[in-house]
């Protein structure tokens, strides 16, 4: 919708489109809005009414009728009428246009001022900046009806002075929520681009800046509309402003209140209105926000970010039980040994597929995967992003992330099935049995409590460890993962770790309870090349001493021949080929695995251009009946789209140590050497 | 932490003097002035003239705003100018009565608002869209005039509570809570709201963060990682919420007193502006922003505690 979306820097530099197509992109936001839109409806009605009041309103304001006073609605009277029998109706049309009136001026003063003092901090910035947040802030803490009130008692019958003073006191918060936006957008290359062009100040503000911040204002005119309404009513209530017979909604309030016990309906009727003309301003306002948001970041309103959180917590809740099996292509488990082996190996992970979206019409991300991880044993998860090595990793926690789910399979740890299990047994499991690392070591801490605490919490979800042996555990965990310093780095926060040491954290925390298998989720990606090794190799150290089994996903070659023995490659949701790591690298059985290191950015030449392959992963949905990556490979044959494919083994199965390829040409590229030239340092005890 | 407390208050300081020499100069732009308010409409203009002098208003403004900010500064607000008490004394014996609502009003609002926004961002559907419809309502509906509807069905119609006084808490704390239950629902209804939203939307975006998930990954409870690390992270922006809803209720103490008929500091306001009581008004204009320096001071002492990121800063 805007240039925030792009990702190039061409896309960015573009104008983003001026003031019309704003407004027309936030009208539209509201139209789309049935509650909004006939929110504006009513609100028009409204405001057209109460100026037409003279044409409308069946009776002069001030018409009395003794012997009709305090009626309820008839057809002569549809809102009833007042003491002095007044037509309710009509006093109210009267008396709104000094209320709307009076509101309007309140807006009109804070968004004038509001709107010029925002723009000028926020685009000037220095000095200017520091100045007019200061008067701001102490503006803020100004008491404002109070304020008010002392203005009215010195300008006695001026109540227009009074409601001016109003609009000036709602300047600060106007300021503050003018400034955000245009702050954002003035570090944006368009705004650059056209400072370079050599635009004047006060064109950049008008053609790009404005039209940038015309949704918060616009929103923020709803607020200050329906905060004067409220104000100026309630000083009308309390005997300020325009005086009697002149009605206005205030005064009306205040004379239903006198009347209340004999009759509710003067008061109802006066109170009504202003709550439904600030309803309405809500509505306009809370419709603007979210056609602001979607404008200019194509974010999703919080709105629909609710809905998503709540479909991520049905999908949760039905991720439990596994509703249906979905076929998953023949995994015909050769010799990945899931076939027999519900009962072997530590973790049996069988015909695993993982699905997004509402139940029964999922979009499978993931189908078919069948594998087994052996006790004290390291193995690699390799594949692009977007493969789902990420979602076969955390579904092994019952955590697949963002709304995905289980819609398939069976994961077996240690002979117990884990799919299925209550979200009290798996919070369990997790953390004891199964430890994680992931790949934003700072993220995954609680930025308001100290490593120890953390660590003590983790150690005591557990065991009963008293608070003392607990807090001797911290030291020792803190210790085991090379702080030379434990007892120091028990006591600091997460923003005083740096990103290595806040990852050895997540090391420790994952092998807080002495979990069997560990799994590491990109754990290196984030850190400096020098923190990776120094973490890979506490991995290592740690894996071999306590004798854990480790699933390690990386899309680096390099991070998984140093760390594991065996290694399983993904491809589109789907395991394309496993084996021994020498095996992989040495002798790739299925193209993509031999694409995939020639792409290798330590394998290319000096000089010569880095490998690609061509074309692009399919997205999950349109993954092909054959094989996936059908269309990349430079093998391809006709009968490889004619169905799904499934494993072959890789040389002759008793020597090659379960190396398989999910290739139709499988025996005959296992025989070629492999692409990579240069070879990958295998070896975990280099 | 306390360099942050320091310079808070440092920051205080030109607030109180912009708003009382802001009001002071108002004030003393009136068109009548203190002298003619004391003496009435009948005096001989001599009589206004000789008191004049007395009272300092011949002398340039900012003489008269020095004279009466070395009296405040140590507690002498001047007297009233129609009941001739000192202000100072006067507002001291109001102040519990405002007192008592705003804090209590928070207190409600608070607890019953972050209860509600964490049951709306925990089971969602209905019970969020209904917290959403209440908020619109309880923004939209004039906050006195709840207060003159509850007054009429609580007090009026079913005898369950008084109307309209108040009673002091030292002299019997129940019947303090039984006077406080309406004036502080009329008050609390907007805060209630509002602290609700904040809370759902805030807890909804901490729990959607990856720590949360790191923390799951560890085995920890569900309701601990909500109450313990969702909850006290949400709650940042919602302190902040809570410090602009109490200023909000002060202010609204100036309605609600005057509905319910209350001896503060908001229903002074009111009757010492229509009595034309100038000196009075200015002292509370200074009560009022000493509480809100202090709700600020408060704040963010609260963040500090909450974010140890805030600490050094």
């Amino acid at each position: 919708m805007s240039g925030a979306s792009g990702s190039s820097a061409a896309v960015m530099t573009a104008h983003p489109g001026g003031l019309r197509r704003t407004l027309r992109v936030l009208a539209t936001g509201v139209v789309k809005r049935p509650a909004a839109l006939v929110a504006l409806i009513v609100l028009a009605v409204i405001v057209v009414a109460c100026v037409a009041a003279p044409l409308v309103a069946t009776q002069a304001p001030d018409q009395a009728n003794f012997a009709a006073s305090l009626q309820g609605p008839s057809m002569a009277h549809w809102l009833g009428t007042d003491q002095l029998g007044r037509d309710t109706l009509s006093r109210l049309l009267y008396g709104g246009q000094v209320s709307l009136f009076y509101a309007a001026v309140v807006a009109a003063v804070a968004l004038a001022v509001g709107v010029a003092a925002g723009l000028s901090a926020a685009y000037l910035g220095g000095a200017v900046d520091r100045g007019i947040m200061m008067i701001t802030d102490i503006g803020l803490a100004i008491p404002v009806l109070v304020v008010v009130i002392v203005v009215l008692s010195v300008f006695q019958h001026l109540f227009l002075v009074a409601m001016i003073a109003l609009g000036l006191l709602m300047v600060p918060p106007t300021v503050r929520n003018v400034r955000a936006p245009v702050l954002a957008v003035r570090g944006e290359l368009f705004i650059d681009a056209a400072r370079v062009s050599g635009l004047p100040p006060y064109r950049i503000m008008i053609r790009h800046v404005l039209p940038r911040v015309a949704g918060p204002v616009l929103v923020q005119a709803t607020l200050v509309s329906a905060m004067a309404l409220q104000l100026s009513v309630g000083l009308a209530y309390l005997g300020f402003g325009p005086q009697p017979p002149n009605p206005t909604w205030g005064s009306m309030i205040s004379s239903g209140a006198q009347v209340l016990a004999s009759n509710g309906w003067l008061l109802l009727t006066s109170g009504g209105v202003v709550a439904l003309v600030t309803v309405c301003l809500g509505l306009v306002g809370d419709a603007l926000r979210d056609a602001t948001v979607q404008a200019w970041t194509g974010d999703v309103s919080s709105a629909a970010r609710r809905r998503r959180a709540r479909s991520a917590r049905r999908a949760r809740a039905a991720g439990r039980t596994p509703a249906s099996r979905a076929a998953s292509g023949t995994a015909a488990a050769i010799s990945t040994g899931a076939g027999e082996a519900a009962g072997k190996g530590l973790l049996v992970v069988k015909d695993l597929s993982i699905g997004f979206g509402e139940p029964g019409r999922e979009v499978l991300t993931v189908s078919g995967a069948d594998f087994v991880i052996e006790a004290a044993e390291a193995v690699g998860l390799v594949g692009e992003s977007g493969s789902g090595k990420t979602s076969v990793a955390r579904a092994i926690l019952g955590l697949v992330p963002d709304g995905g789910q289980v819609t398939g399979g069976d994961i077996w740890f240690a002979d117990q099935k884990i799919t299925g299990l209550s979200g009290r047994q798996m919070a369990g499991f997790r953390g004891r049995q199964v430890g994680w690392v992931g790949q934003e070591p700072m993220a995954a801490l609680d930025p308001t409590m100290r490593v120890g605490t953390l660590l003590r919490e983790v150690i005591q979800a557990h065991s009963d460890l008293p608070r003392k042996q607990a807090r001797d555990r911290v030291l020792e965990l803190l210790n085991m993962v090379h702080f030379p310093d434990p007892a120091t780095v028990a006591q600091r926060y997460p923003h005083q770790l740096s990103g290595g040491m806040a990852q050895r954290v997540a090391i420790a925390r994952a092998i807080a309870n002495g979990p069997r298998l560990l799994i590491a989720d990109e754990p290196t990606t984030a850190l400096d090349v020098n923190v990776q090794a120094r973490i890979l190799g506490l991995l290592r150290e740690l894996q071999q001493e306590l004798g854990m089994a480790l699933l390690l996903v990386s899309h680096d070659w390099g991070v998984i021949a140093q760390v594991c023995q065996r290694a399983m490659v993904m491809y589109a949701g789907q395991l394309v080929e496993h084996g021994p790591v020498e095996r992989l690298v040495a002798t790739p059985a299925h193209p993509y695995t031999r694409a995939l290191l020639a792409c290798r950015p330590s394998a290319a030449a000096a000089g010569a251009r880095l490998p690609a392959i061509p074309g692009q992963v399919p997205a999950p949905g349109t993954w092909p009946t054959g094989c996936r990556f059908g269309d990349r490979c430079q093998h391809v044959t006709p009968a490889c789209g004619a169905g799904p494919v499934s494993w072959e083994p890789a040389g002759s199965s008793l020597m090659n140590g379960g190396h398989a390829s999910r290739c139709l040409r499988t025996s005959e590229l296992a025989k070629a050497p492999g692409t990579a030239d240069t070879p990958v340092k295998v070896g975990r005890d280099a | 932490m306390i360099r942050l407390a320091i310079r808070r208050l440092l920051l205080a300081v030109p607030l109180l003097l912009v708003v009382s020499l802001l009001t002071y100069v108002l004030t003393s732009l009136a068109p009548g002035n203190a002298a003619e308010t004391i003496l009435g409409s009948s005096a001989t203009p001599a009589a206004v003239a000789s008191l004049e002098r007395q009272l300092g208003l011949t002398d340039p403004v900012w003489v008269q705003y020095w004279h009466w900010l070395s009296k405040a500064l140590t507690g002498n607000l001047g007297t009233s100018l129609t009941s001739y008490q000192a202000v100072g004394a006067e507002l001291s014996a109001r102040l519990p009565v405002t007192l008592s609502l705003v804090i209590v009003g928070t207190l409600v609002s608070t607890a019953l608002g972050v209860s509600l926004g964490m049951v709306s961002a925990l089971r969602g559907g209905v019970v969020g869209r209904a917290i959403d419809a209440l908020a619109m309502l309880g923004f939209s509906v004039p906050n006195f005039w709840l207060g003159l509807v509850l007054v009429d069905l609580l007090a009026v119609k079913v005898h369950l509570l008084p109307a309209t006084g108040y009673v002091n808490i030292s002299q019997n704390p129940l019947e303090w809570a039984r006077f406080l239950v309406l004036p502080v629902a009329t008050l609390a209804a907007v805060g209630l709201t509002g602290i609700a939203k904040q809370t759902r939307d805030s807890l909804l975006e901490v729990m959607g963060r990856e720590f949360i998930t790191a923390l799951r990954a560890d085995g920890i409870a569900e309701w601990r990682i909500v109450l313990r690390h969702g909850l006290r992270n949400a709650a940042i922006p919602v302190v902040t919420s809570v410090g602009v809803f109490f200023i909000g209720m002060l202010g609204g103490t100036v309605l609600v007193e005057s509905v319910f008929v209350m001896p503060g500091l908001g229903s002074e306001a009111v009757s010492s502006a229509q009595s034309g009581d100038l000196t009075t008004l200015q002292g509370i204009v200074v009560v009022f922003c000493i509480i809100v320096v202090v709700v600020n001071l408060l704040v963010d002492l609260l963040y500090g505690w909450l974010d140890p990121r805030a600490r050094v800063s």
